[in-house]
């Protein structure tokens, strides 16, 4: 007996070190975004702050062109959200429910979308937003991050609307429902979990994506988060105090949807990979 | 045994009712482009010249191209340590979560060790980057343990700039392994593990030859995934180093990005894609296959 309490304490104790040391950056980003830019790089390296200042902060708050960035993002990640995770239930449950031609085909589709290199797809998809007169709009970062959000959120949902017993459909079927109302009435409710889990995994990859925010704006007219921060560290100049603070800005959103809504996320995310 | 299930006509449109709307889109925005793609592969074309049709020009230049076998091997390396170390830190941490320990503890650092995978490329880089300063707080550690006596300029240095990035990227990527790896690893059953016990294995024996096995193939699905994504990988290090110091951190999706938006040459970006694509289609054939198998 003392030898397995011995060994949980053992255990604990390797995790609490070792996790202290994988989140120990995410502090510094905060003990960083909260001290003067002189207090960055000192000889030698000052882990608290000498001067506690939210200066960063309201310097961030207070550039109109920054809270540009902000507006962008939640716009182009609301509407990703929103619409892929309705594209996703519709075609999850078709996927779940029928058998159609061409089914095998859509499903290796989503399959090999997800593993395209991102960067393949840049040159056509420059030429024809440019063309299309789309180019420096959200609307264009809403219409390729959903396709991006898709093939993976369409299968969770898929596999999840397919916990689901058929009896059900089929119990308001035979009640007079007709395929959309049992859909939109019965389905969507009994599969909010995997709603939940899906609109989270859009929102963390809709919220984070750059390589097409990038490529796709000019300026703060649809220029997003991810890409004013990465061009803050290309600038000669840096003040990295303010950038930390524009990263923690930038990250409160995602925390809150991740802790929020944990649960069903990790359920939706690890469901796939462990059923063998 | 579908097809007993396949009701009438009317229930089968229904079923593509459901799916089209979604696949029309992805179709739309990823097929149409996949053909342009692989049509300008074979054309000669640039940002000032009209398409001229090149054949396999493009991919005999490519072959002949020393910044692409670079970049190549970069790829290569980069996936290869990442996915190596990613795989070894997310085992470790699962094996030590589904320990018998405080579940409300288990609960909490299960949520907290996820934290790193959530955030945006960007605001990663920008963090590891002030980290990684010469005078940044790493070297400063690194100084203070007496493993370095001089500072690492981590992103000058040709040495060191690959795995500046590597680090920045297992960093952010375990996560995710873990997550998976832990879920495997709480559906071995206790009383295979306590029978191990009770036959006198220790805790290492247990682990190397009960659970392991058990969950090898969650481990593939995991490898497979992680090889994929760091293969294609392109924020961190375009943001990081921009494919410097002296391409030595030069990959093939930075490499495509630089040919098409920089030398705006597309029909060579195109080509240098397609290339990328049939490697990824091929490491991802078994991983593909196996989850069609699983769709029977």
């Amino acid at each position: 007996m003392g030898k397995q309490k011995m060994r949980k304490i053992l255990v604990t104790v390797l995790l609490l070190v070792f996790s202290a040391i994988v989140i120990f950056p995410l502090a510094w980003m905060i003990l960083i975004s909260i001290r003067n830019n002189n207090e960055v790089f000192t000889i030698p390296t000052r882990i608290l702050p000498e001067v506690v200042t939210l200066k960063p902060y309201l310097t961030i708050i207070g550039k109109p062109d920054m809270m540009r960035l902000f507006l962008n993002s939640y716009i182009v990640t609301i509407a990703v959200t929103a619409l892929s995770v309705f594209l996703a239930m519709l075609a999850g449950y078709g996927l779940s429910r029928f058998t159609f031609r061409g089914k095998r085909f859509t499903v290796l589709y989503l399959l090999l979308t997800q593993m395209f290199p991102l960067v393949l797809l840049s040159v056509p998809y420059f030429l024809v937003i440019s063309r299309m007169g789309l180019y420096n709009t959200r609307t264009a970062l809403v219409i390729v991050d959903v396709s991006f959000a898709l093939p993976f959120s369409t299968l969770m949902m898929r596999d999840f609307i397919s916990t689901i017993p058929v009896e059900i459909d089929e119990a308001a079927i035979m009640d007079g429902c007709t395929r959309f109302r049992t859909f939109f009435q019965i389905i969507v409710p009994v599969s909010a979990p995997g709603v939940v889990a899906t609109a989270v995994y859009t929102f963390i990859l809709a919220w984070n994506e750059f390589l097409y925010a990038t490529i796709l704006t000019s300026d703060t007219a649809a220029r997003t988060l991810p890409v004013g921060i990465g061009m803050l560290i290309g600038q000669y100049t840096t003040q990295y105090n303010e950038m930390m603070a524009l990263s923690v800005m930038a990250s409160i959103p995602l925390i809150a949807a991740f802790l929020f809504f944990q649960k069903y996320f990790v359920e939706g995310m690890t469901a796939g990979s462990v059923k063998n | 045994m579908k097809r007993i299930r396949r009701k009438n006509a009317f229930e089968i449109s229904k079923g593509t009712g459901f799916v089209a709307p979604g696949m029309v889109l992805l179709l739309a925005v990823t097929g149409y482009p996949l053909l342009q793609v692989i049509k300008m592969s074979f054309y000669d074309y640039s940002k000032f010249t009209n398409p001229k049709f090149y054949g396999l020009g493009n991919y005999l230049d490519i072959f002949k191209d020393n910044l692409f076998w670079n970049a190549m091997g970069n790829t290569v390396l980069f996936t290869v340590i990442s996915v190596a170390l990613i795989l070894i830190i997310a085992l470790f941490f699962a094996s030590l979560l589904s320990a018998k320990i405080n579940p409300w503890l288990r609960g909490i650092l299960r949520t907290t060790l996820l934290l790193p995978w959530l955030f945006s490329s960007a605001v990663v880089s920008a963090l590891w980057v002030i980290m990684l300063n010469p005078f940044g707080i790493i070297n400063w550690l690194l100084m203070k343990l007496g493993i370095i006596t001089d500072v690492i300029g981590w992103f000058g240095d040709e040495r060191f700039a690959l795995l500046a990035v590597v680090l920045t990227n297992v960093w952010r990527s375990f996560p995710f392994a873990m997550l998976m790896l832990l879920a495997g690893m709480q559906t071995v059953s206790e009383d295979i593990k306590e029978a191990a016990i009770v036959d006198g294995a220790n805790s290492l024996q247990v682990f190397f030859y009960v659970v392991l096995p058990q969950i090898k193939n969650v481990i593939f699905t995991v490898g497979t995934l992680q090889f994929i994504w760091d293969f294609r990988s392109f924020d961190l290090i375009y943001i990081m180093t921009g494919g410097g110091p002296m391409n030595k951190t030069e990959v093939l999706s930075t490499l495509i990005y630089a040919g098409a938006f920089k030398k705006l040459d597309y029909g060579n970006a195109s080509a240098t894609a397609v290339i990328m694509l049939l490697l990824m289609l091929a490491f991802s054939a078994v991983y593909i296959k196996r989850s069609l198998r699983k769709e029977e």
